[in-house]
């Protein structure tokens, strides 16, 4: 099957790549591409283009558009189930009322025209059969809810629809039963007529079968009720061509004759004529309510501003009411001269947009504009009830004056299940109808609203909840089928194309700079800017006494958090200055005074070491007048110790052996200490320099001296003190190199130098043999014991103890050991006892001490 | 540069150290030596020159103790000049020695011992442990083992409990520490042959 495209507007079927209908003339393709010309959007300060409503309803969102499908497909169903379901209410959800069931349910109806009923009832066109949609996916429909929106909703509806709205919503048990028509019976007082929908009457104005039940089309009227739906008004359904064409109200076939003729319907061509006029035969028709209407009578009954319609009142029907005036809300782009005696045109009537050519007036069976005033402003739930704007602009079709109980065909364009009742033949030449609908029809959203806001009799919503309005151009556009509170709920689109409202009078733009194309702006020019000197501020903290006193708290935790802990230990032991003179003092006196006694109380040692034999051995054994190396290597502060300790050995050496002695010393004073060693304990001896000994000096290098000097000690040595050649002299006489040398002795209190000796000299020893002796202070020895243990060294003068020893062995010679020895003793004892007895003491004290502290922790 | 200074210390090392080996190298060793007798000479004379040239300076800016410097400097030129003059063997530099050098140095000597006595009355007050027992008894032993009586040596102690904790204790302390002394010494000594380290660069 080709592609099909049923025509929106009069439900004819084209071709796929057709773009305008060929019956209607209305576009059938959407919009997709870019805007342009008409189509482009508006830019502010340009005047919106006149718009065929026709044309508008590819652009309805695709989700509208869905909605209306599947309410044409479930019309059928629901027809069979509307008479089922008279008696049974089914109270919506009291909390979410379904508020679009009306808009879904109302394509359910047997026809699946887009067109609303009333709109084809209006122009004449017979609604069309509703057909059973085969697929096509070119069809476009529109939504026009569902007729249980408007039935049974008696609970919660009742609080929010008004009084003159919630009256139709007592009467009718069926859930189907369109609200206006519930509207219409209550007001008209007709009741019991819903469901009678005379063929007759939608005889010859009723022969579209695809229009939309209550849909419009640009020839004809399609009244939205269905043929067996008993909502509609009888007159409306009297108006439906299929049933009883002969019940076409006179003054909606005479309108309709006058339309098909091109003039204008006398019904809204005289508007002056306030009411409608009825037929004689189809007094019935008119509802009640637009029969009441009377210029006349309105005025003794007073209107309300929210009742409006209840204007309309049933009034006792008065076949001669004057009924050739236009409704106003009919009237709109009526080419036809409108009633100046109209005080004032509704809104939604009043459009630029040419409406289509009124049908022939008959008679205007709508005569409401001596109502006008009561109008006032079209209710928000007529406005949105239509689809298209135009259809209260300039609709030339009224309703057929039936009885108001049914509601009228436009309003039960809702309804999908009733047959549209076509009150109007409209000729099908009346394809070049003004436009029905106008762009400032409708005061917000603009012609685009009708497809994409709900009505406000619909919606739960507040009516001041602004519904953003999109202009629905694309079919891409499918958010979904949201309730209507929830559409009412979404925020104002602040930055859609419509210009908000500036709050700067200054409507001037900005054609200039960053800005240009802006309102508002403040310009740049002196005076604008500020008239005096800024203020100036502290930079300075201004902070309170209370703030400071708190930040100088929390500078003294944080400082406390970086000072070190002091660590809890013992009190330190101040320094006792009264036990150092005491222990000075006593030393003092008691060497002092022993030694210038020269007191020989104590006894020489007698127990001879080991090491000593052999320092006697050399001594004694040592050749005539060999040459004999000393090193002095001791500094000036144990000169008492170390010359007490060597001269024994020397003097016995110097006596028996008489050797040549050579002095040396890595020492900076070795030089003058040997000088003074051989000027003071052994002076007696009589030793000339350069005849006897001979001084060489000092000798650089430390450890590298004494290996130079073993290695060859002429190159290394080769001058004395005196500068004189030291190899030449008499002391020296034969003696070129270290192993000529006698023997060795070293006269030391380091054991750094004395080892160096040993260690240096080893090599040369060992090649040549001879002896190393070594005159140590009581410190070092120990430390050289093991050279002697090892062989390395002859032999060891320990301190004053092996001077005396070696004293003992010479005779007493030269005494100084003996002399030293008594002070020596008990310097010795004293100390001894002072270390016992202020140990004891001290550890007493400490322990007390200690135990104070425990006890205190 | 920092690399010819490491070549020239390890080369010199390992012919001084070869010399011990190799008889032929025994002159390069001798060489060798006497060239760093003379460095060392010279750097004691530097030394010498550079004290004078402190204490100078201390005395130029007038610190605390300048006075003391000062003599230093004057004794030192003084002891300088006569020591070249007069030489080390005349009189009047053996009475410098005598008159001053000696008794100074002695004299600090002398405070030593009161202090080492004063340091051991008061060790048991600062610290009570074995070791300080130990060590303060050890002291008394051998300070009481040297010293004699009228009669003779001290029964046991100088006797015999004295010479065991010298030739026994202490010498084999004293092994273990020149063993140590070696050991150090001969690794120290091939760190720098092996220009590990570089006690010469400055770095």
């Amino acid at each position: 099957m080709a592609d099909i495209i049923k025509c929106p507007v009069c439900g004819e079927g084209n071709a796929a790549d057709q773009e305008f209908c060929q019956y209607c003339q209305s576009r059938l393709q959407p919009l997709t591409g870019p805007l342009k010309g008409a189509d482009a959007p508006l830019h502010p300060g340009q005047i919106p283009t006149k718009k065929v409503t026709a044309e508008l309803e590819p652009i309805l969102p695709q989700w509208l558009r869905d909605a209306r499908n599947k309410a044409r497909q479930s019309a059928e169903v629901d027809t069979s189930q509307a008479m089922q379901q008279q008696e049974r209410i089914i109270p919506p959800n009291a909390s979410e009322p379904d508020l679009l069931a009306g808009l879904r349910s109302q394509s359910r109806g047997d026809d699946d025209e887009d067109t609303p009923d009333w709109l084809a009832n209006i122009t004449g066109v017979s609604p069309k059969q509703k057909k059973i949609d085969s697929g096509s996916s070119e069809a476009r429909r529109v939504e026009l809810g569902d007729r249980s929106d408007f039935a049974g909703n008696t609970g919660a509806l009742k609080e929010s629809i008004p009084a003159w709205q919630g009256n139709t919503q007592e009467a009718s048990s069926d859930t189907e039963k369109d609200e206006l028509k519930d509207w219409f019976r209550e007001s008209s007082g007709l009741e019991g007529k819903k469901d009678d929908v005379p063929a007759s009457d939608s005889a010859g104005w009723s022969d579209q079968p695809v229009s939309e039940p209550g849909s419009f089309s640009n020839d004809q009227f399609v009244p939205a009720v269905s043929s067996s739906d008993s909502d509609s008004p009888d007159w409306l359904k009297r108006m439906t061509p299929e049933e009883d064409p002969g019940n076409v109200p006179s003054w909606l076939s005479s309108d309709m004759q006058q339309e098909a003729k091109g003039e204008s319907p006398s019904s809204f061509a005289d508007p002056a004529s306030g009411t409608f006029e009825a037929a004689p035969s189809s007094a019935d028709d008119v509802p009640n309510w637009l029969q009441g209407i009377d210029p006349k009578a309105t005025s003794a009954e007073g209107v309300s501003s929210d009742d409006w319609l209840k204007e309309h009142q049933p009034k006792p029907v008065e076949p001669n009411l004057n009924r050739h005036t236009t409704p106003l809300w009919l009237k709109g782009n009526d080419n036809s001269a409108a009633n100046p005696a109209e005080a004032e045109t509704p809104i939604w009537l009043s459009a630029d947009v040419p409406s289509p050519p009124a049908p022939p007036p008959s008679r205007d069976p709508f005569a409401l504009d001596d109502v006008v005033p009561a109008f006032g402003d079209i209710p928000n739930w007529l406005k949105a009830a239509a689809p298209q704007s135009s259809i209260f602009a300039d609709s030339p079709a009224e309703e057929a004056p039936a009885a108001p109980a049914e509601a009228s065909g436009w309003l039960s364009t809702f309804k999908s299940n009733e047959p549209p009742p076509t009150p109007f033949s409209v000729d099908k030449a009346q394809e070049n109808l003004p436009p029905t609908f106008t762009s400032d029809a409708f005061k917000d959203g603009g012609e685009n609203a009708l497809f994409t806001e709900m009505p406000d009799w619909l919606s739960s919503a507040s009516p001041s909840a602004p519904v953003s309005s999109t202009p629905a151009l694309s079919d891409s556009i499918t958010p979904g089928e949201l309730p209507s509170w929830v559409q009412a709920m979404r925020p104002v689109d602040t930055t859609s194309s419509a210009r908000p409202a500036s709050f700067s009078s200054d409507q001037t733009f900005e054609s200039r700079g960053a800005l240009s194309g802006l309102q508002g702006v403040l310009p740049a020019v002196p005076g604008y800017g500020p008239s005096s000197k800024p203020k100036i501020y502290s930079i300075k903290l201004q902070a309170s006494q209370e703030q400071q006193s708190h930040a100088a708290l929390l500078e003294q935790i944080l400082a406390a958090e970086a000072e070190p802990v002091p660590i809890t230990s013992f009190s330190p032991l101040r320094t006792s200055r009264t036990l150092r003179w005491l222990i000075s003092f006593a030393v003092l006196v008691l060497i002092i005074g022993v030694t210038s006694l020269q007191t020989r109380i104590f006894s020489m040692p007698v127990a001879v070491p080991n090491e000593f034999n052999g320092a006697l051995q050399v001594a004694q054994n040592v050749p005539e007048s060999a040459p004999v190396l000393v090193a002095v290597d001791y500094h000036p502060a144990r000169v008492g110790e170390m010359e007490a300790a060597a001269a024994p050995m020397f003097d016995q050496m110097m006596v028996l052996r008489h050797p040549r002695l050579t002095f040396i010393s890595t020492n900076e004073t070795g030089a003058i200490l040997a000088e003074h060693f051989l000027a003071g304990p052994l002076a007696e001896r009589g030793y000339q320099y350069g005849n006897q000994y001979l001084n060489l000096g000092y000798l650089p290098g430390g450890v590298m001296g004494i290996r130079a000097f073993t290695q060859n000690p002429v190159i290394t040595m080769p001058f004395d003190i005196t500068l004189n050649s030291a190899w030449a002299s008499a002391p020296l006489q034969g003696v070129t190199s270290l192993s000529q040398f006698a023997a060795l002795i070293v006269i030391t209190d380091n054991v750094d130098t004395a080892r160096a000796w040993i260690e240096q000299t080893m090599s040369t020893r060992q090649a040549t043999p001879f002896p190393l002796v070594v005159v140590s202070s009581a410190q070092a020895a120990p430390m050289i014991q093991p050279y002697y243990d090892s062989g390395q060294v002859t032999g060891i003068v320990n301190g004053l103890y092996g001077g005396a020893i070696f004293e003992q062995n010479n005779a007493g010679r030269p005494g100084t050991a003996r002399s030293y020895w008594d002070a020596y003793s008990l310097g010795l004892l004293l100390a001894m006892s002072l270390m016992l007895g202020g140990g004891l003491w001290s550890l007493a004290l400490g322990l007390r001490d200690r135990a104070a502290a425990k006890a205190g922790r | 540069m920092r690399v010819v200074t490491v070549v020239i210390a390890i080369a010199a090392g390992i012919l001084i150290l070869a010399g011990y080996y190799f008889s032929p190298l025994k002159d390069v060793q001798t060489l060798l030596l006497n060239w760093a007798l003379i460095f060392v000479g010279a750097a004691a004379l530097v030394g010498v020159f550079n004290l004078l040239f402190v204490h100078a300076d201390k005395i130029r800016r007038r610190e605390k103790g300048s006075v003391y410097s000062a003599f230093l400097i004057v004794f030192m030129v003084a002891t300088l000049l006569f020591g070249i003059i007069l030489g080390p063997e005349h009189a009047t530099m053996k009475l410098m020695l005598d008159a001053i050098i000696l008794p100074v140095e002695a004299s600090l000597m002398g405070i030593l011992t009161v202090t080492l006595l004063y340091a051991a009355i008061r060790l048991l007050r600062r610290r009570v442990d074995v070791m300080s027992i130990l060590f303060l008894l050890t002291t008394i032993l051998i300070v009481l083992g040297s010293a004699t009586l009228p009669f003779g040596d001290m029964p046991l102690i100088g006797t015999t409990l004295r010479p065991w904790i010298t030739q026994v204790l202490a010498l084999g302390g004293a092994r273990g520490i020149l063993i140590g002394v070696a050991l150090g010494t001969l690794t120290t000594g091939l760190r720098v042959l092996f220009g590990a380290d570089r006690p010469y660069g400055g770095n």
